[in-house]
This record gives C-alpha cells, structure tokens and sequence, in this order.
C-alpha cells in the first residue's frame, strides 16, 4: 500500500495527521516534510497521528516518529500517536528516551583552545624527539664500548637495504646532474671567453651544494619513509610493546643499529654521486667544449679543497641524522591504525625535506660568514 | 588467514608429549609447589586440563601487588585497585569490554604508567625503578599480547629465540633445542620455520605463549589468550597455560572473558566492572554471586540497563 496524502485535521490547538499507507524507507522522506511543515504552524500544541490507516512501519518510519517527538517537545509542544496496531506499537517501542538518543556531546573546539592544543601538541613532540635522540646516544655509546649489543646481522642488513639498493639512482641522478650543468655552464660562460671554469662550476656546486642535497633528498623519499612505515607497522601490531616487555630496549633494537646505517650510507653516497657527476660534466665539457678530460680534472683538483670536501660530508651526516630520527620519532609515534602509519610516512618526508633544506641554508650562510670574517 | 588448513586440523595440544622433554629448569620452583596442598580449591572436571590443578598455599610468596591504583589515559578508568597474586597462583582479569582490564594489565606491564598507586612486582616497584631495574624485573615475566604481536619479519624460531639472543648469552645451539623444545610444548614442533604471516591465528597465538614463556618467567600475563578461536583450539591453549604453571612453577595473570577458559584454570577470578573491582573470589563463589552485575556476566544475562528502550512516546488511548 503505497503511501497517500495523510489527512490533516485542525482540532482547536490540536492537529491530527491521519497517516494513510506505509511509513518505510521509500516514503518516510516526504511524510517528514509534511509533518514538519504541521509541527511549525502557529497555535498547534498537539500533533496527534493517527495510525488507523497506517500500513506498514519500518525503522525510518519509526525514525520520523521518534524525531518528531523530540522536535515537538523542544519547542514545548507535544507528540500523541492514536490508534496504533500492534505492529506499530511493537516498532515505537523500539524508540529509546529522548536522552539516551542524544550522543555525548562533541567538544567544541574554539580557536584558543586550538591554539594552545597546538603549541603543547608540538612542544610535547620536540621533548620526546630530545627523549629519543638522547636515548639513542646512550643506547649508542654502549653499543660501541661493546657493553651491550645490536641484533647480529642488522646494521649488515640496514647498509644493504638503505645503500646498495640507492647506489644506481644516487649515480644516475648525480651523472645526469653534472651533464645538465656542464651543458648550460658552457652555454653561459663560452660568452665570456671564460668556457674553461666550466670545470670550476661544476666541481664546486656538485661538492659543496648539489649532490650532498639531492642525495638526502633521495635517502628521505627511500629510507626515511621505510623507517617511519616499518617502525609505525610494528606500533600497530604491538611489537614494540612486546618488545618492552621483554625487558628489551626497542632504540636500542630498533633505532640504533638504523642510525648506524644511515650515518655511513648518507656520505657515502654523497661521495660516490660526487665522483659520478664531476665525470659526467666532464664527459660533456670534452664533447661540447673540446676540453680534455685531463684538463678538466686538473682544475677539479686544484679548486676543490679538503675543507669543501668535508662541507659537503659534514653536511650529508647531518641530512642523514636529520632523516633518520624524523623517520624514527614518527614511526613510533604511529598511533593505533593503518592510517596513521601513511600519515607518519607522508610527515617523515615533508618535514626531513623541509628541515634538511632549512639546514643547508644554515650552512651556506655559516660558511659564507667564516670566509668573510 | 593465509593459511589454508582449516583451524580443526591442528593437533589439540601435545598431551602424549613425553614428559622429559619438557624443560625443567634446575632447582625450579615447581619442585616446591607440588609438594603443596591443593587447598581450597573444588576440583574441576578434569577431563579439560592435562596437568594437574593445584592452587598454591595461602601463605605463598605475593609476587604482584597493586595497591591503591588509578589507571586510565586522561580520565581515570579504574581507581583504587588493590590487587595480589601469590606465586604459582592462575588469577583471571574479568569484565565486559572497555571495562579496563586490559588497561590495567598495560600499566602492570610497565607500558602506561598508573595516574596514582603503586605496582609492586616481586616486591619491587614497578615505575619507582629505573629502566635498567624494570627492565630486570620485566624479564623475570613473560606477556603474550591480545594480537600475538609476533615479529612479522622474522621466522617462528627466531622470534621465539629473540629472548633468549637478545638477553642471555648461551650459545647458539642451546638456543636452538630451547625453541625447539618449546614449540613441542605448545604444539607447533616442526614450524620454526614458517613466517609468521603463514600460521593460522590459533597457531599464532600459542606461539606468542611460547615466546612469552622462553625465559621461564615467573609470572606470566595473558591477554585474552583463546578469544576468537574455536573451542578445541581454546581449549588446548588453556591446557598449554596449565602446563607452563606445571613445568615452568609460573604464575599467571589471565584477562579474558570466555567462561569455560576461566573455569577451567582459574584459582581465582577478579571480576572489575564501573571502575572498581566488582568481586573477587573462586569461580564457584562468583558464579553463585547475587550482585547482579556478576550474576549476569556468569550467567549470560544481558544488561537490563542496556535495554533503555520502550514507551517513550504518549499515545493517545
């Protein structure tokens, strides 16, 4: 019986909706607007509905009920239902009390509130990062003065899946790198009659600026990321608890011997992508420039001095501590789901590229300083 | 899971295992216990345990004391808990879920510190220690997770011989026999191989029970151990539990709420409900309960306050 027009009755302050048909799911929609629009009219107290020529009711029909109610009751009128079958009753009484249907209520955030919850949200987060990277240093020195131990075949392991899986693109990224500058180097400075410092440009920027970056930049997209999405994997599943449990430090387990890696794999790298791609600017600088190879790496070795080197190394150290205790903080600071572990995987990179740039600023700014003062 | 073989295949639990294979560790506590009187407690029907059931005296050894505890995140769940479990004692945790227990035995277990109290584990304070003490004292106990929390990089062996590499140095074939030895005692001799990812959730289960108990702890803590696993499969991880009490002299600290587990193994059953510890007694004493809060829980009763519903609404005669 599908459902009619019901038929609405003004009895004094009263209003009584003679419902005709089914209340279900196909028609509970327009039933609610139409005993809205009588439940908003003016000088109504009483809505009364009227079940005598009521079909059948389902859970949205009793929903449209029960919602009127408390509509009604809100602005101090009142729901009677007349006339109910059986089945009627037996769905309205599924109905819980006005005050149990309400859920708890949901805080109310204002933006003070916000604010605060903010700052001590990040401020709590720098004091555990100083938790972390001082338990690290001391799970770390006692590792070395061999008073305790890393798991036997793990720093092995972490050197294989952090360095040699990176030592192709790292190559072929700096290769390029080095080609690319040499190619608009060339361009530029032949304007000049100065085409020969094309060896100069190339061995400096790659030292000191380019390769130590893209090579931290590469070491975050693939290790920093491993690290927070294992680490976090293990915090869902409890391992580390397990782990706490068993009287077992998991920086120590875990961290130290990723941190270990990670400090000879970020220079090592950034060395080899050095050599990579000064020869791959010099490979360009002899096609384009006719410059022989011995020339160019003449003047590589005269302008790049030991202490450019150890900008460029130094500074790949600190990238690489930079991106192994981002990974590590957010990692286990993972919460209880799987989303959360994409979202500490996603913050590893931003914030490992955002503070790695901020940092090699830094370090320009610094050495630029020492040279002048 | 991945796992193909229907859970029903699974061995019930090594019962004709023979009996020296099982690891007795020298001078263990066991010796001592079983000359104890099996005081107190009602027999149970035997046929669903293999080890014979022997509360311990009542005047053993208290080897966990929480006293006076508050433990919960930002509001307290539970408050003011008193609690103590003697040495060779099988204690169950009981109560609805969200009721707190496994909160409470998060902060016992040294990884959520308490709002207020003190957890003493044999007779040492649990977050007054330093880490080196607590780490000492965690290792004199073993816990086995609600998810079996076994290391999902690693093969069974050596997750189970993680322990023992990590915090012992006996050499590496004694280790060996120890998880081989192990595995046989709960019924996974001839996997130690086998990934963790390639075991069925009852296998996974009994052998994040056996790495819990690889350092003969002296309490143990089992965090629902058999739920969502069929009633054989259940029943021979309680037999397991049994036997780690017999073999190892373990205490062990239980949190379930299947009926037929706690009866049969439970000493003693401390049922927690509205953020205080409701009851506390035998099983027998608790199911006889006339609170009706304990009743309902022993007798599957569902809530009457649940039910809220009903006539809300005038209507109109």
């Amino acid at each position: 019986m599908p459902l009619q027009a019901p038929v609405i009755e003004r009895d004094g302050r009263a209003a009584v909706v003679r419902l005709r048909g089914d209340l279900v799911v196909r028609t509970a929609g327009a039933l609610y607007v139409r005993l809205r629009g009588v439940a908003k009219r003016r000088g109504v107290k009483t809505v009364v509905l009227d079940f005598s020529d009521a079909g059948r009711i389902d859970s949205a029909g009793t929903a449209v009920v029960a919602l009127l109610d408390r509509q009604l009751r809100r602005s101090g009128k009142t729901l009677e239902l007349a006339h109910m079958a059986d089945q009627h009753r037996a769905a309205i009484e599924l109905t819980p009390p006005a005050d149990a249907a309400t859920a708890e209520p949901a805080v109310e955030q204002g933006f003070v509130e916000w604010f605060g919850a903010e700052v001590l949200g990040r401020w709590a987060v720098l004091g555990e990062l100083g938790a972390l990277v001082a338990d690290t240093l001391r799970q770390t020195g006692s590792v070395v003065t061999r008073k305790k131990r890393i798991p036997a075949g793990s720093l092995r392991h972490h050197l294989d899946a952090m360095g040699v899986g990176a030592i192709f693109i790292v190559g072929l990224l700096s290769f390029l790198t080095g080609m690319t500058m040499a190619f608009q180097g060339a361009v530029q400075l032949q304007r000049f009659g100065a085409g020969v410092f094309v060896a100069d440009m190339i061995a400096m920027s790659m030292v000191r600026e380019l390769v130590p970056l893209m090579t931290a930049v590469i070491i975050t997209g693939r290790t920093g990321a491993a690290i927070a999405a294992e680490l976090g994997t293990m915090q869902v599943r409890s391992e580390i608890d397990a782990l706490k449990t068993m009287g077992i430090n998991p920086v120590r387990f875990l961290i130290v011997p990723r941190m270990l890696a990670i400090t000879v794999i970020g220079p090592s790298l950034t060395l080899m992508g050095i050599f990579v791609g000064i020869l791959g600017g010099m490979l360009v600088a002899s096609v384009t420039l006719d410059m022989p190879a011995v020339t160019f790496w003449a003047r590589v070795v005269d302008r790049v001095t030991l202490l450019d080197f150890l900008h460029g190394l130094g500074k790949s150290v600190v990238f690489a501590w930079i991106i192994g205790f981002a990974g590590s903080l957010l990692g286990m600071r993972s919460g209880g789901d799987a989303g959360s572990v994409g979202t500490a995987t996603t913050r590893t990179v931003v914030v490992s590229v955002f503070l790695i740039i901020l940092v090699d600023a830094a370090f320009a700014t610094i050495a630029t300083f020492a040279r002048h003062g | 899971m991945t796992q193909p073989t229907p859970h029903r295949t699974e061995p019930r639990a090594p019962v004709g295992l023979p009996a020296p294979s099982a690891p007795a560790r020298p001078g263990a506590r066991s010796e001592a216990q079983r000359g104890a009187p099996a005081a107190s407690t009602p027999a149970l029907p035997s046929e669903t345990s293999a080890a014979p059931r022997r509360a311990p005296a009542a005047d053993a050894e208290v080897i966990l004391e929480c006293r006076d505890l508050s433990v919960g995140y930002d509001k307290p769940i539970l408050e003011h808990i008193n609690l103590s479990v003697r040495r060779g004692e099988i204690v169950a945790l009981l109560g609805g879920s969200g009721c707190g227990k496994s909160t409470l035995l998060r902060a016992i277990i040294g990884l959520q510190p308490p709002l207020a109290g003190e957890i003493l584990v044999f007779g040492q304070s649990m977050y007054g220690a330093s880490p080196d003490e607590r780490n000492a004292l965690l290792r004199r106990t073993g816990t086995a997770f609600q998810q079996d929390a076994l290391f999902g990089s690693m093969t069974l062996e050596d997750n189970i011989a993680l322990p023992l590499r990590e915090l012992t140095k006996l050499p590496g074939a004694v280790i060996c026999e120890m998880v081989r030895m192990r595995l046989a005692l709960v019924g996974l001799a001839g996997m130690a191989h086998r990934m963790p990812t390639a075991m069925s959730g009852g296998q996974r289960k009994r052998a994040a029970l056996a790495r819990a108990s690889i350092l003969d702890p002296e309490l143990m803590f089992c965090d629902e151990p058999s739920a969502g696993l069929d009633p054989v499969i259940a029943a021979g991880i309680d037999e397991t539990l049994m036997k780690f009490r017999a073999t190892l002299g373990a205490s062990l600290v239980v949190v379930t709420h299947e009926l037929e587990s706690m009866r049969a193994i439970a000493d003693r059953a401390v049922m927690f409900a509205h953020g205080k510890i409701l009851a506390e007694g035998t099983i027998d004493e608790l199911s006889s309960s006339d609170d009706p809060d304990v009743h309902g829980f022993f007798h599957r009763v569902a809530d009457p306050a649940a039910a809220t519903t009903g006539a809300a609404i005038p209507s109109a005669s």
